[in-house]
Order: C-alpha cells, then structure tokens, then sequence
C-alpha cells in the first residue's frame, strides 16, 4: 500500500523545491524545533488544511480535493531581509509554477497569496509566507492513489 | 519635588555596576563597565539571541538609540546596534541591543 497522498505530495513538495539557489538543501517539513542560524536561510513547509467535494454518487465516491500548502521562507539577516526573503519567494514560486509530480501525474501548486512576519532580536529575523493550493481527486477508499 | 533617594541611589548603581560587571563598553569617548547578558530566544521558530547591556545613564550621556557600542565581553570585541533605551527611573538603563 502506497502512502497517503498528503505525504506523497509533501515529499514531492520537498524534493521540487531542494537544491533552490538560496536556499539550497535547508528544506524542513513540518519543522516543530527552532531552525539554528547555521541553517539558514531556509524553507519550512506544511500541509495547513484541505477542503473536500463529492464528484460521484455511486458507493465510494471520487473526492476532489484542495489541499492548502504552506512554503514559509526564512532568514535571519542584520542588513537586506525584505531582499533575501523576496528572492527566496521568487525561486519558490517559479519552481512550483511548474507543478509537482507525484505517482507519475503532475499537480498544479497554484500561488495563492502570502504574508510576511519580521521581528527585531540580535538578528533580525523575517519570514515571508506562501500559500498554494494544490488540486487533486481520489477516490473515498484510496487516499493513497490519484484518480484519472 | 527633588528626589530624596538621590544619593542612595547613585552610591547603589555604582556599586552594583562595579560588582556585577562583566563586560567593558565604548561609544564615542565614553567607556565603562557594564552588565552584558545573551540570552537565547527563539524568534518566529528561528534561534536567536537577545543581548542586553545594563549601564549607567550617568556613563553614557546623551546615547540614542542607532548608535553602535563596541562590547568587551569574554575577551571577545563585538559591535552592537542600540535598539532600545529602557528607563529604569534609579538611573540605570538597559539597553536592547542588535547585531552591528
């Protein structure tokens, strides 16, 4: 048995936006402890919520699906935070326009919004956050595998 | 109303700064010691430090904040930004403290 698509798309997620020129491999998932100023600049990412529909209505219906995606940027800069918190949004957003591939199919990740946080310390530190939503139907009893 | 504790006051700051002090501070012509502090503090899910320096206002007249202070502290120089001036109303201030 496959895994559920939220981590087939998370990971896909992960792997699409690793190697990013700012960023490089400081990607975290779901990322519950605080990042170390070694690690970045980065990206944090979650899975924030889903909404659900009914496409069929025979027994075991096709769900379509839209799954909320989170891309945090982060940095932590005494000079120039709003320019490398925009340009780490840039490369993120221009690599996911592309779309994400997951059980050989490909997802649109389309761009939904963002809003961006700073805090004074003894660095600063920014985080600019990115919303996508990500589209996708399976069936009721096979949240493991996209439908056609 | 003239402040009555005054002189208690004063004598207290100076000798709590002299007893307390780990670090020596610079800023224009002026330099004394102080009570340095970086603490660790955890800022939008990112590590991070908040250093703090407790001075006499007597030592640094007229600092505002934007000005740079070279910090001594464990044998190491490092430059700070002055974010914040906080009062303590008995003639110390602490003073919030960025990377230069």
């Amino acid at each position: 048995m496959a895994h559920h698509l939220h981590r087939q798309i998370r990971e896909a997620v992960v792997t699409a936006l690793t190697g990013l020129t700012t960023t490089g491999a400081r990607v975290y998932a779901n990322r519950l402890y605080p990042i170390e100023a070694a690690n970045l600049p980065a990206l944090r990412l979650y899975l924030d919520d889903e909404t659900a529909e009914r496409l069929t209505l025979h027994g075991n219906p096709i769900e379509a699906r839209v799954l909320t995606l989170v891309v945090e940027a982060c940095a932590q800069a005494a000079a120039d935070l709003d320019d490398t918190l925009d340009l780490i949004s840039q490369e993120v957003e221009t690599d996911l326009a592309a779309g994400l591939t997951v059980g050989g199919k490909t997802l649109e990740a389309l761009y939904t919004g963002m809003t961006y946080q700073d805090e004074p310390a003894g660095t600063p530190v920014g985080v600019k956050r990115m919303t996508f939503s990500i589209p996708f139907e399976c069936a009721a009893n096979a949240p493991d595998t996209l439908s056609l | 109303m003239s402040n009555p504790f005054a002189a208690i006051e004063t004598t207290l700051n100076r000798v709590a700064t002299s007893a307390l002090a780990n670090a020596t501070v610079a800023w224009g012509g002026f330099s004394a010691s102080a009570v340095f502090s970086v603490e660790y503090a955890e800022t939008l899910g990112m590590a991070n430090s908040a250093p703090v320096l407790r001075v006499r206002a007597e030592d640094f007249p007229a600092l505002a904040t934007g000005e740079t202070v070279s910090v001594d502290y464990a044998d190491t120089l490092t430059d700070y930004v002055v974010r914040a001036i906080e009062a303590d109303g008995t003639g110390l201030l602490r003073l919030v403290l960025e990377a230069a």
